[in-house]
């Protein structure tokens, strides 16, 4: 399991003082980046190959509120991936609390040139990665 | 989650958005992020217009997520005008399920829908709340109907 460290900052919280809604999807997708440079292949890196990544969807359970200042691990882990497809696991464990305070999944597919893509043939040493990290 | 019971009649809210050169990510088209941001818009637009906004501040209560799911349909680009529409379809004793869909207007394609779970909380116990048939009423449970559907 991959951790990245996020401290909330005051600009992302709403008139409750608590971290807003949206900006655990923000930080998904920053710890998808961090993920994949700790893979050894970075967003950059794959998208000069011409290939993206594309959410295709998301969900997102909040259990706890985050507050300013707060230190949150985004856990993520590979949760499925047949070479065409990947889904992601994440769990938000705020330091300051000790508790889990939000999961969630995203799904996404591989695309060149706007057409689906197999990651074995366009990115083998990535499919190779992804592959070996899949649960079981 | 509580049982849920669905809103037969639902008012369904509308708003055009516009994708703006600060929403275009380096894949060239809408940033994943943004729907997000416009689904919370419109609930929050469709609450002030309903009268549920004022209802909520006066029961000491603000409306918190507790799941959000977001399918993204088609992609969206540059100066593309998003016909978003929202609507209350289902309501539990402490949550309700508010939906939304998002179309191109140039073509009618779906580029997300949203399903949210929000849950009303009593700001001052931190506890949610029951939900008062008055606010159900605002959202079309009394069979206020919309101006339109959410199938069209």
């Amino acid at each position: 399991m991959f951790s990245y460290l996020r401290k909330a900052q005051y600009h992302e919280t709403d008139q409750m003082g608590v971290v807003h809604h949206s900006n655990h999807v923000k930080w998904m997708e920053e710890a998808r980046v961090a993920f994949m440079d700790e893979l050894g292949l970075s967003y950059r890196d794959v998208e000069a190959s011409s290939v993206a990544s594309p959410v295709v969807a998301l969900a997102v359970e909040y259990k706890k509120p985050v507050k300013f200042a707060d230190e949150v691990e985004v856990r993520i882990e590979v949760k499925a991936y047949d070479g065409i497809r990947i889904e992601l696991a994440y769990e938000f464990f705020d330091r300051t609390s000790g508790k889990v305070c939000a999961t969630a999944t995203s799904k996404h597919c591989f695309v060149k040139d706007g057409r689906v893509a197999s990651l074995k043939r366009e990115l083998p040493e990535l499919d190779a990665k992804f592959a070996a990290l899949l649960p079981g | 989650m509580s049982s849920v019971v669905e809103n037969p009649n639902p008012v369904v809210h509308s708003r055009t958005f516009v994708v703006a050169p600060e929403m275009i990510d380096l894949n060239h088209h809408l940033n994943n992020v943004w729907p997000v941001q416009w689904i919370q818009d419109i609930a929050v637009e469709h609450s002030d217009s309903a009268g549920g906004t004022a209802l909520m501040r006066a029961l000491g209560g603000a409306w918190m997520i507790r799941v959000q799911h977001v399918e993204y349909r088609n992609q969206a680009f540059l100066g593309d005008e998003i016909l978003g529409k929202t609507w209350v379809a289902a309501y539990g004793r402490l949550t309700c399920i508010r939906k939304c869909r998002f179309e191109r207007i140039s073509d009618g394609k779906t580029i997300f829908e949203s399903e949210t779970e929000w849950v009303l909380v009593d700001v001052k116990r931190g506890r949610p709340m029951i939900i008062p048939d008055e606010m159900k009423a605002l959202y079309g449970e009394s069979g206020t109907a919309g101006s339109d559907s959410p199938s069209t």
